[in-house]
């Protein structure tokens, strides 16, 4: 629908298991997250953040509440037709990156392309051109596990940007980098991936790189209980740590 | 993405190897003891087929197989001659007879009787690569199968070479020396007991179980007349079984395949080498995906569908299949090359290697199909957890 954000959540709960052993993950989540803005949810192991994320990738459904991603309702739609939305709207920056050890750098970001059913050598060839984006030209036929961590989640962007999707969605993309590296893969992040029409949200625990966020959702016990705004600032990004102000949910 | 996925299954050498290792060797397996199977088996029936003039074989109806056919005698040849469409029927005496060996051994052979007047049931001309079939007509002569004469029958020198018997060479059989006129090429028999002509009457000098009777009656149809009817006819007017050669030929094939202890050793091999096989590709293949489900999931997540992810393990297990089932033909081909010249008698038959890709196939596509399951439930948000 034109005109919505791409993510948009009313009301959304998700339970695992059943009776006295039910963990309540999502507890009535409301959220939008507009064009080409960079979300950030923090939170503690357990809060909910996982369950959540997985709900706005499309993997997971909720058990009560509105998603719509891109206005679609995903709920509607059979499980091959949420794959293929997936396949055409989702990237994804996994924290251990899930390269194919086997694949070379150029095959594992040709692979989203392949999915959605390009051909081999256009995937190739689109591929090579986002692998020089991150810089990584000269690394086509490496294979991934010759690369260093900060080089692996450069491939790991590279290929959840290769065919251009819409929803972005980031776990913990720095936490297996030191400082230099988490900064870079940030500004990369920041670089090429918030555009329009694109919305970009991250789960971590870095607060290292806080100051990259547009806005930062607290969530505790499935609840988020706190969301601050803030003013992305390329020169403190690397250094600032999140505005106080919390806006009322 | 197939390309991709084999790259995938290959990249992980360890896996592939074994995956590609338990095929082999189950398919070596499968495929080297149904060649020696079938070799043995069609030994059974070597003289049916060393005998190609010959159209009809009459034996006692309770015959099991051709060492075992109850005597007959003339009133039965002149039985079958009367038959209309026979066209010729002659007596052949099939006996096991005690032989001394050259280093003074006692062991065995296999005596064809042949009839005097027509020498029918003698090797063919094309088979004889020494001598003459018309020689054995001269007093206490013999051929010998050339397998056998430069191996169970030769002479051993002192210094441990084998002296091939020869033509000119004398063998004593049942006490009496006689001479050898002739080898022949032939189809090993079962026991591999060397493979002796002699005429009958001859036979029936050295061997007084012998006498004059004789176990087999062969015979031809005349010009135009069906060999299956002649069968019947003669079936009717004397009561003896009359086949013709392909029946007999399958009448004494299925006496051993039904009625001994021989196919079901064969098969518990067989049966031991596919399931060697399975559980080594099996266990392997299924601990590829084990080991790769974080990659599935992502892929999952990433927005491949169910059908193509399992479409993708077909294809990795239909690979390694074909790896693995050539490198055991061939293994099993060389191993086959190897018995060249050797007593043992081993056939590798299209039939053979159809049957065995069968087996292979069942098992990797089984052992993808097994894994494929358990990919449809895995669970693509598993990639987000730690």
């Amino acid at each position: 629908m034109a005109g919505d954000a791409p993510i948009s959540l009313r009301g959304v709960t998700r339970t695992f298991g059943s009776g006295s052993a039910a963990v309540q993950a999502l507890r009535g989540i409301n959220l939008e997250v507009p064009d080409g803005e960079l979300f950030m949810l923090v939170g503690p192991s357990g809060c909910g953040k996982t369950t959540l994320i997985s709900i706005v990738a499309g993997i997971l459904r909720q058990d009560a509440g509105s998603v719509r991603l891109l206005g679609e309702d995903l709920a509607r739609l059979p499980g091959r037709l949420q794959a293929d939305f997936r396949a055409r709207n989702v990237g994804f920056v996994f924290q251990q990156f899930n390269l194919v050890p086997t694949l070379t750098v150029q095959e594992n970001v040709a692979l989203p392309l392949q999915i959605a059913g390009w051909r081999r050598r256009r995937a190739m060839d689109r591929a090579a051109a986002t692998l020089a984006l991150v810089g990584l030209e000269a690394r086509l036929d490496a294979p991934p596990d010759s690369l260093s961590g900060g080089q692996q989640q450069r491939v790991a962007i590279a290929r959840a940007i290769v065919h251009d999707p819409r929803i972005l969605v980031c776990d913990e993309p720095t936490s297996a980098l030191d400082r230099e590296k988490g900064r870079q893969v940030m500004d990369l992040l920041r670089a090429i991936a918030i555009r329009p029409g694109r919305a970009l949200i991250v789960v971590t625990h870095d607060t290292r790189v806080f100051g990259y966020s547009d806005r930062i959702a607290t969530m505790q016990d499935g609840h988020i209980v706190r969301l601050v705004r803030r003013r992305f600032d390329p020169a403190t990004a690397a250094t600032a740590e999140p505005a106080p102000a919390t806006v009322p949910l | 993405m197939m390309r991709t996925a084999l790259t995938m299954l290959v990249g992980d050498r360890s896996k592939f190897l074994g995956i590609v290792f338990g095929l082999a060797f189950g398919t070596l397996l499968m495929v080297q003891q149904g060649a020696v199977f079938r070799g043995v088996m069609v030994l059974v029936y070597g003289h049916v087929t060393d005998t190609p003039q010959v159209e009809l074989w009459i034996t006692d109806p309770g015959m099991p197989e051709l060492d075992r056919s109850e005597p007959l005698n003339e009133r039965y040849l002149d039985a079958v001659r009367a038959v209309d469409g026979v066209h010729w029927a002659v007596p052949l005496s099939r006996r096991q007879v005690m032989l001394r060996l050259s280093d003074g051994e006692v062991g065995s052979a296999v005596v064809m009787g042949i009839d005097d007047a027509t020498l029918i049931g003698a090797p063919s001309v094309d088979k004889m690569v020494a001598g003459s079939v018309q020689d054995l007509r001269r007093p206490d002569t013999i051929i010998v199968d050339q397998h056998s004469a430069s191996t169970h029958l030769a002479t051993i020198r002192p210094d441990g070479s084998r002296q091939p018997l020869s033509v000119g060479d004398s063998l004593q059989i049942a006490g009496r020396r006689m001479t050898v006129v002739g080898l022949c090429r032939s189809t090993l028999n079962l026991v591999l007991l060397p493979t002796i002509y002699m005429l009958r009457s001859h036979l029936s000098a050295i061997d007084i179980n012998t006498d004059r009777a004789f176990n087999i009656i062969l015979a031809g149809v005349g010009p135009g007349q069906d060999p299956e009817v002649a069968c019947r006819r003669i079936a009717a007017t004397t009561g003896l079984a009359a086949r013709t050669s392909a029946a007999i030929s399958r009448h004494v094939y299925d006496y051993y395949l039904y009625r001994t202890g021989i196919p079901a050793n064969f098969a518990i091999a067989v049966l031991l080498g596919f399931v060697v096989g399975a559980a080594i590709a099996g266990q392997t293949f299924n601990q590829y995906v084990h080991d790769n489900r974080r990659i599935f999931a992502a892929l999952k997540a990433m927005g491949m569908r169910d059908g193509r992810l399992v479409g993708m393990l077909l294809y990795q297990a239909l690979f390694a299949a074909l790896i693995g089932y050539g490198l055991g033909v061939g293994a099993a081909t060389a191993f086959g090359a190897m018995l060249a010249g050797t007593d043992l008698s081993y056939r590798l038959e299209p039939e053979l290697l159809a049957i065995v890709l069968a087996a292979v196939l069942m098992i990797s596509l089984s052992a993808a199909a097994i894994c494929a399951r358990n990919l449809l439930r895995l669970d693509p948000a598993q990639v987000f957890r730690s």
